[in-house]
């Protein structure tokens, strides 16, 4: 979810407001759902978790929310297809987990039909995780691989 | 323009082939591995046959005088943009002053470097293809150096995603039509040709043992080593038309498979053809590799074909359509 820019500090800030996050709980046990994941204007995730004791009638009171904030910057798929950890002409991932990646490095790639996209790193850091099995579908802006930013 | 900065010898201009001469004993040329050339050419917004530079030795550096997009496809050279890795079978934009570098590949023997607009060089006889062995087309017939310039020809706008594209290679998305073996010898489908007969009971060999691709062997035709395969009797036979893919057996009884630059007359009984569709694969088989031929037929070589022509025709009609729909998406 991308926000628009509001006044009164960033997005992230105003996610972490106690008020707005009595609402975006609302929100989620209205709509059944456990949890969200925000990106921020700025790349980082913040992961909203609706506990299971949230009831409509005391939340506003006593919002039963952990915030799990992760510096983790999403490598997203650039269009919809099939997720290929390894270049279908080569034997190995272009990078494991726990290494080393560049700006621009392509870490991974989306099969849409005969042709391949890439997945590629925006900014230099370590490879922190992947969350698509290989050969799965990924939709256009699905998160593929966390990137842990370099210090 | 591109400049060649490293270059090993033997490295071309092809195109898919100069055709119609041969009666005159022109050679076709052309690029051994031609399916990779299309793939390249197709990425680039190009039509499949746009000349483009075939290397087959290593390394290679080139330098960009101006922003154009490139592809390399065929054989994995870990192929490096200013240092940077690139997969293979990639297509990509590239700025006025970057250095592409191909290294030795492990697997295949040949990449192919094609750009939007196609080489730019004079056709000969239709083609601009190198003819080595005729001293024409492509760079003054002869193969590239150090500090050549070459000519881009102008290009339409070609829409590549930033960090470039590739394509499904030909291995694996038509595995299904070429077969692999299980222990890596290449197979290569062949059909008996006119002097099979004459070999007798000889000629089963030729099907059932592995065959070494000797050091005498280059874009003319390949030399196999293996055990020799003789004719019944001698025969003179008079010199006939000769075509790419045309397997020899001369005296020695060891066999020669005619490649891109093949001769366009020979004399020695013809063993076995291999079906034209397989060709790339053995453009991209090196030195020292073995290879084993499989009895094929017109049947089974034409319903190959079928299934390249879809691939390349997936690639032909996909390239635009990802363009738009990225370029659209760019929009939101």
């Amino acid at each position: 979810m991308k926000g628009r820019k509001r006044k009164g500090g960033s997005i992230a800030e105003q996610i972490l407001d106690p008020a707005i996050l009595e609402k975006v709980a609302l929100w989620l046990d209205d709509a059944g759902v456990n949890s969200v994941e925000i990106e921020t204007e700025d790349g980082r995730l913040v992961r909203i978790v609706a506990g299971a004791g949230v009831s409509t009638d005391d939340v506003a009171s006593n919002p039963d929310i952990s915030v799990a904030r992760n510096r983790a910057k999403p490598v997203k798929a650039p269009i919809a297809g099939h997720f290929l950890p390894v270049h279908p002409a080569r034997d190995r991932e272009e990078a494991t987990v726990g290494a080393a990646v560049v700006a621009d490095e392509i870490i991974g790639f989306v099969k849409i039909g005969p042709l391949v996209m890439p997945l590629r790193v925006e900014e230099a850091g370590r490879l922190e995780g992947c969350g698509i099995e290989p050969g799965a579908l990924v939709g256009y802006g699905d998160t593929v691989f966390l990137i842990e930013p370099a210090q | 323009m591109i400049e060649v900065l490293q270059t090993g010898p033997l490295n071309t201009v092809q195109d898919l082939g100069r055709f119609g001469f041969r009666n005159a004993g022109v050679t076709s040329s052309g690029a051994m591995d031609r399916l990779a050339l299309a793939v390249g050419n197709l990425l680039v917004g190009n039509d499949e046959g746009e000349a483009a530079l075939e290397v087959q030795t290593f390394p290679f550096r080139l330098r960009f005088d101006r922003d154009t997009t490139v592809a390399i496809t065929g054989a994995d050279c870990d192929a490096r943009l200013d240092g940077r890795r690139l997969p293979p079978w990639w297509a990509l934009a590239v700025s006025a002053g970057q250095v592409v570098e191909l290294a030795t590949p492990r697997h295949s023997a040949r990449a192919y470097l094609s750009f939007a607009g196609g080489i730019e060089v004079e056709p000969v006889m239709g083609s601009r293809s190198t003819s080595l062995r005729g001293g024409f087309g492509g760079l003054d017939g002869r193969f590239l150096a150090a500090n050549d310039r070459l000519g881009v020809r102008p290009a339409g706008a070609c829409v590549v995603p930033p960090g470039g594209f590739g394509a499904m290679p030909p291995e694996t998305a038509l595995a299904d039509h070429f077969p692999a073996s299980e222990d890596g010898t290449l197979l290569v489908r062949a059909i008996p040709a006119g002097e099979y007969a004459l070999f007798g009971g000889e000629a089963e060999r030729f099907w059932s043992q592995t065959w070494k691709i000797s050091s005498q062997s280059d874009r003319t035709g390949y030399r196999l080593s293996g055990e020799p395969i003789k004719l019944v009797s001698p025969v003179e036979l008079r010199s006939h038309g000769v075509v790419p893919g045309v397997v020899q057996m001369p005296p020695s009884g060891e066999a020669i498979v005619q490649m891109s630059d093949a001769n366009t007359a020979g004399g020695y009984p013809k063993i076995a053809g291999v079906i034209d569709i397989d060709l790339w694969r053995l453009g991209q088989a090196r030195i020292g590799s073995r290879l084993r031929f499989v009895r094929s037929s017109v049947a089974e070589a034409l319903a190959v074909e079928r299934a390249v022509e879809t691939y390349l025709g997936d690639i032909r009609r996909t390239v635009p359509m990802l363009a738009e729909a990225l370029a659209a998406m760019s929009r939101r």
